[in-house]
């Protein structure tokens, strides 16, 4: 909803009676056209329908969920996970560097060489495609608020 | 949809008409940080928290999924739902929803 004005906008209205199911045919399919259209309004829908996920799902916390987070946000566990991913991420450059090295001084054959070039270079440029692609859409998914 | 049940009735509705079989499906993965964190966990032991998260994510999309199939067809409610899963890949989660949908008597 609009922060500055407390009334929902048509459209907010609109996004509300759309993921309540109470638009008549006509109305539902005109909506879901612009739906196609316009991302603000997709944003909306996603929002209300978290919204929802979050009302359906919702339970009381249990007290193990309350002791997990007091662990993961204490500052000596956090550091330690820090500390972890700083050391697995330096180690996994390392080996990448050590295997492109190894590579490069190989007595291989050109072709054998470009051969290696390319493969990783197209699984690189797959996996980015992946990434970008959860990147970009990862905000209209519901349903990763979902906790258990 | 309010009305999904496990049983093949409605309590205090009379079925109208069978719209035939709706169902939801989704395989959803988590990110490999959240699979070397379940690795470990599965090592101490306790509840693999990232994977429950993870099915609950899958379930809820397919359980949505099969309603919107449902709503398609115009039906009241789905009854007779069940879930299952199965195993698609390591570190991924599918779920697949199913039921009858039906058409209520209007009161």
């Amino acid at each position: 909803m609009t922060p500055a004005a407390q009334h929902p906008s048509r459209d907010e209205l609109l996004a509300m009676a759309y993921v309540d199911d109470q638009l008549d045919p006509a109305a539902k399919a005109e909506f879901e056209g612009r739906l196609s259209r316009e991302e603000a309004l997709r944003e909306e829908v996603t929002s209300l329908r978290r919204l929802d996920l979050i009302a359906r799902t919702a339970a009381p916390p249990e007290n193990i969920d309350i002791a997990w987070k007091e662990v993961d946000e204490s500052a000596s566990q956090t550091s330690i996970i820090g500390l972890g991913w700083i050391a697995t991420i330096l180690g996994s450059v390392g080996v990448a560097a050590i295997a492109i090295q190894s590579v490069a001084q190989a007595r291989l054959p050109l072709w054998e060489r470009a051969s290696i070039a390319c493969l990783v270079s197209g699984l690189t440029i797959f996996f980015l495609a992946i990434a970008r692609r959860r990147w970009r859409t990862r905000h209209m998914d519901p349903y990763t608020s979902v906790k258990r | 949809m309010k009305h999904i049940y496990t049983c093949d009735l409605v309590p205090g509705k009379t079925i109208a008409e069978g719209l035939g079989m709706v169902r939801g499906s989704s395989v959803r993965a988590r990110h490999m940080g959240r699979d070397i964190g379940a690795f470990f966990k599965g090592i101490v032991g306790g509840e693999v928290d990232d994977y429950t998260k993870l099915l609950a994510e899958a379930r809820e999309q397919a359980l949505d999924r099969m309603v919107e199939e449902a709503k398609a067809l115009g039906a009241d409610a789905i009854v007779g739902m069940r879930f299952c899963g199965t195993e698609i890949q390591r570190g991924a989660a599918e779920m697949l929803a199913y039921g009858t949908a039906v058409r209520l008597e209007k009161d």
